[in-house]
């Protein structure tokens, strides 16, 4: 009985530490597609001030350590977010600056 | 703080860059200051705009056959064959760059790819713009994607493959909350603009 529970002790939380950390992907495992996003936005990035670069490290650090489910949600918004026509990015920016000058 | 500092800091905070003390002082004046508030959300605008773009512009293969027709009828137009070469020298960066910047400008008045930076569809860039001989006239800027990328890039390429997703990351981890935020707030006020105080 032990042993069993050891074993489904183990099992759930290989399931949790599956569920909450992605592995990161090397450079390999990109696609042709994604290497070529990744070497422009490598430019882009390297072209940044050090202190918008760093924040970017910051963020890259934060979703990386977010449970699998909120970095879906966080990716499900950002389809939206994209999907939404140009007058209503802009409309959603302009909220972006008054939530953040309320919640300051 | 003077309005004249805290403009000059709206970028530098957009960036992350202040100080901690120097973002509580931009924070107070942006508190007290309409004027500046007003100054800074076209800015910010705009650079969420830059940042929406891509650094290399797609052109239609369409676009590019038309720019090396019209180089060649230049071309024989001039004469010589020495000419010829020298005139394709001439004009093709100039009409390449021409091209690239009509195609940046409608590109900022369209809206922007869905999807992470790189749409799916494929593309003929500038960079396949070749001569009739097959030299390659204009590269991009950065070259090739290569197969050894430097280690920074090897390292954690996820990181720049989610680049434009990273930079709206505060946005999404509140989307709901400003999706559904109510035009009326902050309240319009009642009087004039308040006077800038620098």
């Amino acid at each position: 009985m032990t042993m069993l529970r050891r074993v489904l002790t183990f099992a759930v939380l290989a399931v949790a530490a599956h569920a909450l950390a992605q592995p990161a992907r090397s450079w390999n495992d990109l696609s042709p597609d994604e290497r070529a996003r990744a070497w422009r936005n490598y430019h882009r990035f390297e072209a940044l001030p050090p202190g918008r670069r760093q924040g970017l490290e910051d963020r890259y650090q934060q979703f990386r350590q977010l449970p699998r489910n909120e970095q879906e949600r966080l990716r499900r918004n950002y389809d939206t977010y994209r999907g939404l026509p140009p007058a209503a990015q802009q409309e959603f920016r302009r909220n972006y600056q008054r939530w953040k000058e309320r919640n300051r | 703080m003077r309005c004249q500092t805290a403009r000059t800091w709206i970028i530098a905070n957009r960036d992350g860059e202040l100080t901690a003390r120097q973002q509580r002082a931009f924070d107070r004046h942006l508190g007290g200051c309409s004027a500046c508030r007003a100054e800074r959300a076209p800015i910010e605008m705009l650079l969420a705009t830059l940042d929406g773009l891509e650094m290399d512009a797609p052109v239609s293969a369409r676009l590019g056959h038309d720019v090396l027709r019209r180089v060649r009828t230049l071309g024989a137009e001039a004469g010589a064959p020495g000419q010829i070469a020298e005139w394709i020298g001439r004009l093709v960066p100039a009409l390449v760059a021409t091209a690239v910047l009509v195609v940046a400008v409608v590109g900022i008045r369209m809206p922007a790819p869905r999807g992470n930076d790189l749409p799916t569809r494929p593309r003929t860039r500038v960079a396949a713009a070749t001569t009739p001989a097959g030299i390659t006239m204009v590269r991009r800027p950065k070259g090739r994607v290569p197969d050894e990328p430097p280690p920074e890039l090897a390292s954690r390429p996820d990181l720049f493959v989610d680049l434009p997703f990273l930079r709206e990351l505060d946005k999404l981890r509140h989307f709901d909350s400003i999706a559904t935020m109510e035009e009326s707030y902050p309240p319009a006020p009642v009087a004039g603009p308040e006077p800038s105080n620098g």
